[in-house]
């Protein structure tokens, strides 16, 4: 496995993220800067130029024709993905740390911190899949998060039916997607300690979130029933679902500023693989020499891309001892 | 490269053997490229890596969405570049045997006691590039007067890219922010024109001396900040200790922000220290 | 544990300064008064005289006067025999009823002391039966056996964990995960330790130790040294020393402990009974007295030190004197110290004589001290025989800036590493000057060491060693880099009958990081680490009588030496050999940095069994095992037969092996099963849901995409030939 580097960034990765065709690959950073790289050779097509600080979050429409971003600069922004325009920005009293769109492109979530007297919200917009179409101003629906416990991360479940977000303190709640009342609020991870990652199922009926207290969960979006759990030596700041394989990866280190006298190794600056069903670590991947702070699996599970504080992303496409191996109760099953 | 890399300093601590040369990328004439990277090993030895690239062009079924974006002309930074993957952005990483496998802790050991150019590598003696001494190049005594063997003298007219390797290198193994490397240990593989296809402005280089042993990279940035955008914060540290050597060098975007800053942050308290800032010299 | 849970048993619960504090008290006042008994019963013109006689008794032990003793008269014109004493303070009441209860006032009378409240406590009528009745005994009650880990079927050693809050001792399983015997939250206040012969597991809380053990891990005995930060036993387990760095407090009624131990710091008891033998006041090493605090020598510890027997135990008076206690009364030998000017450091030869050697002259214990240069006397070693206190060889030595005693495990032979200084004073070096204590007059044989001896260990049973050296530190201002050390490994040179021929250096190993020796229990391998450095973390297992050839430079000696492997633990600060010398763990413990936690598991050729990180892993400790019971003849035996029973356990390995992995297939088989079952009852509900919105099945649009799909060109950058090569 030979990985692609792809040095678009100054600074510090934040979110890597492939369309739902998994040809493009999108990365942002703290850089203020969202790139675009054709996911089979690395080949960099653009940039979305505009934020006025850290992009935190991105995510391209199902489509493939709209690209949503968050960043420091308390905007979410609509871009032309073709072209890299900027068409439509709302703007709020801070930083938004998540964007997602609905599974038929019809709505955008974003997060927004709390900080300054401002409590943390989910904010959802219509949005207009014309691009010289209007767009709106205001939300569709604002759900307000208690204080000390702002929304990090958000997604959408199934048919856009509930909304499933992280908070800080370690919780997951579940609200439903169009009036936002809160229907379950679960203590998933270890009290104040941050969730700092959520990715969805392809089918969108479980997640799994990954933690700085070292553990990653996979859960069940209706029940918030927590189905497996990956322990770690780690913080972790990101956890993917794979394709095709029943495997997830994580990644995460110690942060910079408690690893002084090191080498790469003591960081654990490592992709982790483990059996997504047995719970079992299967495999590391090194490369970053510093945490890694994003992970994610191309859709048809071919390759994955990774985003490093040291502002490299790493895209490998696996090769066949990857998708050869099975457990023996997979494979006596398989054949059944 | 010993001149290149006194540029950043007539301070001779700086002078750090763990410099790394620049990397380079030569078209052959049958059409494939050859790149020359520079690394650190685990143990601190530099590696150079001798890639020859072929680039081929491959066919592949895809759906039509994804035909049709393959055609989209390239917008941003990239308007107008040619299709085809670009060496400053896009480089192949060295191979990483990844099988998953219950046992992946043993394998690894295995795979690492066995790694061929590891024992290939451990009866190397240090051997200096100028006079085939047994000190490392840069500690030569004539290297400031003769060329390495093998090597033109510098080339004056080349474009005079800053060797950041030196900041990259001085480090060694640990942690270097994106902004102030070029060849780290293992992404070093192709970074070849990560900073080539940016080139820095040099006359926006200031010394800061007299820093305080406790100063922090951070600390600097967000002072020299006030004047405009930095592009980069170099803080020399020793490499044992973790701790400031007493000079950094800050990089501004505009010169006219760096003469502001030089202005202002000369003869700043720092610590408990008073600052002494002045232009960067560029040694010829 | 808190301690309610210390004292759970009622009549033993100290609640002393709870009780103090908040209790009423209703008979305040009357502390301070005593009532003596037992007195001349005398007229009223004798009354006076008594008084002022008793009077002067009673002022031995505090203030009292003549009017504030109240004699009672009777009837007859009599005193009554009895009178009552008021002192200044309860306390000097107390200590009159202590001293002066049971003292002889002249043949006919003796006084009995008690206090004003006993007597009314006990003294009412009613409170004690008139008739004596006998105690019931107690009922014989079956204790559950102490060694009963030894008897585990296949043999396993335990080891104890301490993690978080949490103590567990568990059997290791090798590879597999260990298994639980018992795990308990809060089980030890600061850490946890095992007794020499692993018996019990000692714990430590603000309120004293507690040793543990049996089978049920049921407390064995209790020692309430308040705020004891030390502990160590005598090497039979006989024994217990405890210390604590606040001096005790004594108040009343604390349990095990009398006013005696009132400003004590050290104490020894009696690990059988609970008793508590003799407590010991800090002492003052004159030499660091009039350095402030902080550049203090550490305490020394372990600071009473046992003979192998534990009949005589002894601690240093640093400067003056060895003081040697007989047991178990810790009573000084011969009631006085043994006055040695200037003595730094002793330590007992490890080798206790037989009965049959006790008996004779020469089967006496051995002590060895050294003294450093002092009124134009040189420094020197010393060996004394114990009870006779006869000095039985000395050596002189010169430039002597420190010296260190090890011996070898038999007490065969002693080495004193000296740290010795050029007559400037500028560089240092180590000479060791080995003593064979078994021949005939004790000969020396010195070894002359250019470098500074850092660590050095015998083999235990054996007659090699491994020493560490480090080169010159570097000067002061330059990068505080460790200094490389260097690894030496001796041998003697093989001889046809005893005794053995003259330590040799087998090989110098050098520009290593090293800095520890840890040899296996059984001798023959050894672990040489970096522990506790920030750069290097190897572990080098060596072998001394490897199984090879040989080579020719070395083949006088009475080893073969080998390195078998070369492991690395990152972190690692602490390294303990099983009891058998089969495993070896390494551990990374919180205490000392907070990096991947955890402990590491290794055969004796350095193979990893098994690697267990550890959230806040604190502490790793193997049971260590009693001595055997086997006959020389039988372990013979046993070692003869030793290809038959390994091919038993090869097969027994087997059988559990195969049972483990059949367990783990159905765990696996019964997971997906589970996941399968999940998943297909979620995708059909999605299904339905997606029916009821009118929404067309998934996957549907992905089959209508391939139909149009289309042929495309990308460009790929693919290497060719790769190259690395290392460069200066």
């Amino acid at each position: 496995m030979r990985p692609i580097l792809l040095q678009g960034h100054e600074r510090a990765l934040t979110q890597v993220k492939y369309n739902k065709d998994g040809d493009l690959l999108f990365s942002v950073s703290k850089d203020h800067v969202i790139c675009v790289w054709y996911s089979q050779n690395g080949e960099r097509l653009g940039t979305y130029n505009g934020h006025q600080g850290a992009v935190w979050t991105i995510d391209p429409n199902p489509s493939s024709t709209i690209l949503a971003s968050g960043g420091a600069d308390n905007t979410i922004r609509l871009w032309d993905m073709k072209t890299g325009k900027l068409f439509k920005t709302w703007e709020f009293p801070t930083a938004v740390k998540r964007v997602e769109f609905t599974e038929d492109g019809l709505f955008v979530l974003g997060t927004t911190e709390e900080r300054m007297g401002h409590l943390g919200t989910i904010v959802v917009y219509p949005v207009n899949p014309d691009i010289e179409g209007e767009q709106v101003n205001e939300p569709s629906l604002r759900i307000v998060c208690e204080t000390k416990k702002k929304a990090v991360v958000a997604a959408w479940s199934y048919l856009g039916k509930y909304i499933i977000a992280g908070h800080e303190d370690g919780s997951v709640s579940q609200y439903d997607g169009k009036t936002g009342e809160q229907l379950l609020n679960v203590p998933v991870h270890e009290r104040g300690m941050l969730i700092m990652d959520m990715q969805m199922s392809a089918d969108k009926t479980y997640f799994i979130t990954a933690s700085k207290d070292k553990s990653a969960k996979i859960i069940d979006v209706k029940t918030l029933n927590i189905l497996k759990k990956f322990e770690t030596d780690t913080p972790l700041n990101t956890a993917a679902l794979t394709a095709k394989k029943e495997f997830v990866i994580l990644g995460g280190g110690q942060e910079a500023m408690n690893v002084t006298t090191t080498s790469a190794r003591q960081g654990k600056f490592e992709a982790r693989f483990y059996h997504k069903i047995f719970e079992d670590e299967i495999g590391r991947v090194r490369g970053h020499f510093g945490p890694l702070n994003t992970i994610a699996v191309h859709p048809a599970g071919v390759s994955y891309a990774s985003g490093g504080e040291d502002g490299y992303v790493r895209l490998h496409h696996f090769d066949k001892g990857y998708f050869d191996f099975m457990y023996e109760v997979e494979r006596t099953r398989a054949q059944h | 490269m010993a001149s290149q890399r006194r540029e950043w300093a007539e301070d001779e601590e700086f002078d750090d053997p763990n410099a790394l040369p620049q990397n380079q990328v030569i078209s052959n004439p049958d059409g494939t490229k050859t790149t020359i990277t520079y690394r650190l090993s685990d143990s601190g030895k530099k590696i150079k890596t001798t890639r020859k690239i072929k680039i081929s062009v491959v066919k592949e079924r895809v759906n039509p969405r994804v035909a049709e974006r393959r055609e989209w002309a390239k917008f941003g930074r990239e308007q107008g570049h040619p299709p085809g993957p670009d060496m400053s952005t896009t480089t192949v990483g060295e191979n990483i045997l990844f099988k998953p496998s219950l046992q992946w802790k043993a394998v690894e050991k295995e795979e690492e006691a066995t790694g061929a150019l590891k024992t290939q590598l451990k009866d190397k003696k240090v051997s200096c590039r100028i006079c085939q001494g047994d000190h490392f190049t840069a500690r030569c005594p004539f290297k400031d007067t003769l060329a390495p063997v093998g090597e033109a003298p510098p080339d004056e007219s080349r474009p005079d890219s800053p060797d950041l390797g030196a900041g990259g290198g001085a480090t060694g193994g640990s942690y270097v922010p994106p902004h102030l490397r070029n060849k780290g240990k293992d992404a070093g593989a192709g970074s070849s024109s990560f900073n080539a296809g940016r080139e820095r402005d040099d006359l926006a280089t200031l010394r800061v001396t007299n820093l305080s042993e406790f100063a922090e990279e951070q600390d600097l940035r967000d002072m020299f900040e006030r004047f405009g955008r930095v592009t980069r914060v170099f803080l020399a540290k020793d490499r044992d200790t973790g701790r400031a050597k007493g000079f950094a060098f800050v990089s501004y975007q505009d010169r006219l922000d760096a003469q502001r800053a030089c202005e202002k942050m000369d003869g700043f308290g720092y610590g408990h220290l008073i600052l002494k800032v002045e232009f960067a010299k560029r040694s010829q | 544990m808190t301690a309610d849970e210390f004292y759970d048993d009622e009549e033993e619960i100290d609640f002393s300064d709870l009780r103090e504090q908040y209790e009423v008290k209703l008979e305040e006042g009357l502390d301070t008064f005593v009532v003596i008994d037992g007195l001349p019963k005398v007229p009223e013109d004798n009354k006076p005289k008594l008084v002022k006689f008793l009077v002067k008794k009673l002022q031995a032990v505090g203030t009292t006067k003549e009017d504030a003793v109240y004699m009672p008269m009777g009837d007859d014109g009599q005193s009554q025999g009895f009178a009552f004493v008021e002192y200044e303070t309860a306390t000097q009441a107390a200590q009159a009823v202590k001293k002066l209860n049971g003292l002889a006032l002249d043949k006919k009378h003796t006084l009995a002391v008690n206090k004003l409240t006993d007597i009314e406590r006990y003294g009412r009528e009613g409170r004690i039966d008139e008739k004596y009745v006998d105690p019931e005994p107690e009922p014989f009650v079956e204790q559950e056996h102490l060694r009963s880990w030894i008897g585990d079927v296949r043999a396993r050693d335990q080891f104890v964990l301490f993690r978080g809050d949490t103590v567990g001792v568990y059997f290791n399983n090798k590879k597999d995960s260990p298994e639980m015997t018992v795990e308990r939250q809060f089980w030890t206040e600061s850490f946890v330790r095992w007794s020499p012969l692993g018996t019990y597991l000692t714990s430590l809380h603000p309120q004293g130790v507690q040793l543990w053990g049996g089978s049920s891990w049921k407390r064995m005995a209790r020692f309430p040294h308040p705020a004891v930060n030390l502990v160590d036993f005598s090497p039979n387990e006989k024994y217990l020393v405890t210390w604590s760095n606040k001096p005790i407090v004594y108040q009343e009624g604390m349990p095990g402990l009398t006013p005696e131990e009132d400003g004590k710091t050290y104490v020894v008891w009696d690990v059988n009974t609970g008793k508590l033998l003799r407590s010991f006041p800090p002492i003052e090493n004159p030499q660091e007295a009039d350095k402030p605090p902080n550049l203090r020598k550490k305490i020394q510890w372990p600071l009473f030190k046992w003979t192998a027997d534990d009949k005589y135990c002894a601690r240093v008076t640093p400067g003056s004197s060895i003081s040697v206690y007989e047991t178990p009364s810790m009573v000084l030998l011969d009631k006085k110290s043994i006055k040695l000017e200037g003595v730094v450091d002793f330590e007992w030869s490890p080798y206790a004589p037989t009965e049959d050697e006790a008996k004779k002259a020469s089967g006496e214990q051995l002590l060895c001290y050294w003294t450093p240069e002092i009124n134009n006397q040189t420094a020197r070693v010393s060996l004394m025989a114990i009870p006779s206190k006869e000095i039985i060889r000395t050596r002189n030595l010169f430039s002597v800036s420190d010296c260190k005693l090890h011996w070898q495990s038999e007490g065969a032979y002693l080495c004193v590493k000296v740290d010795r200084h050029s007559k400037r004073g500028k560089s240092t070096f180590t000479s060791l000057e080995f003593f064979r204590i078994k021949e005939k007059n004790i000969p020396n044989e010195p070894i002359e060491i250019q470098d500074t001896v850092i660590n050095f260990a015998w083999e235990p049973k054996g007659d090699r060693f491994v020493l560490i050296t480090a080169g010159e530190l570097p000067p002061a201002g330059a990068a505080p880099a460790p200094p490389k050390t260097s690894v030496s490994f001796y041998a003697p040179e093989k001889t046809k009958s005893p005794p053995t021929g003259p330590f040799r250096l087998i090989r110098t190993i050098d520009k290593r990081n090293s800095n520890a020796i840890f040899w296996s229990p059984k001798g023959r391998f050894c672990i040489v680490a970096t522990i506790n450095s920030q750069v290097s973390h190897e572990l080098e297992f060596w072998d001394f009588d490897f199984d090879g050839e040989k080579k020719e430079s070395e083949k006088d000696l009475a080893a073969n030496l080998q390195l078998i492997g070369t492991v690395e633990h990152y972190g690692v600060t602490d390294l303990e050999w099983d009891p058998s010398g089969r495993y070896a763990v390494s551990s990374s413990s919180m205490w000392k940095h907070t990096m991947e936690n955890g402990y590491h598991m290794w055969d004796f050729k350095g193979n990893s069994l098994r690697e267990d990180h550890i959230e806040r892993f604190k502490q790793f400790s193997w049971r260590p095992r009693p001595p055997t019971m086997l006959s020389k003849e039988q372990q013979k035996q046993v070692r003869k037969n030793l290809r038959e029973y390994s091919r038993q356990f090869d097969e027994d390995d087997l059988i559990l092996e195969s049972e483990a992995s059949a367990t783990i297939i159905e765990a696996r088989r019964r997971l997906l099963e589970e996941w399968r079952a999940w998943r297909s009852k979620t995708e059909r509900e999605l299904e339905e849901e997606r029916e009821d919105l009118g929404l067309p099945p998934l996957g549907v649009d992905e089959e209508k995409d391939m139909e149009g799909a289309t042929v495309i060109e990308e460009i790929v950058e693919e290497v060719i030939e790769e190259k690395e090569e290392e460069i200066a």
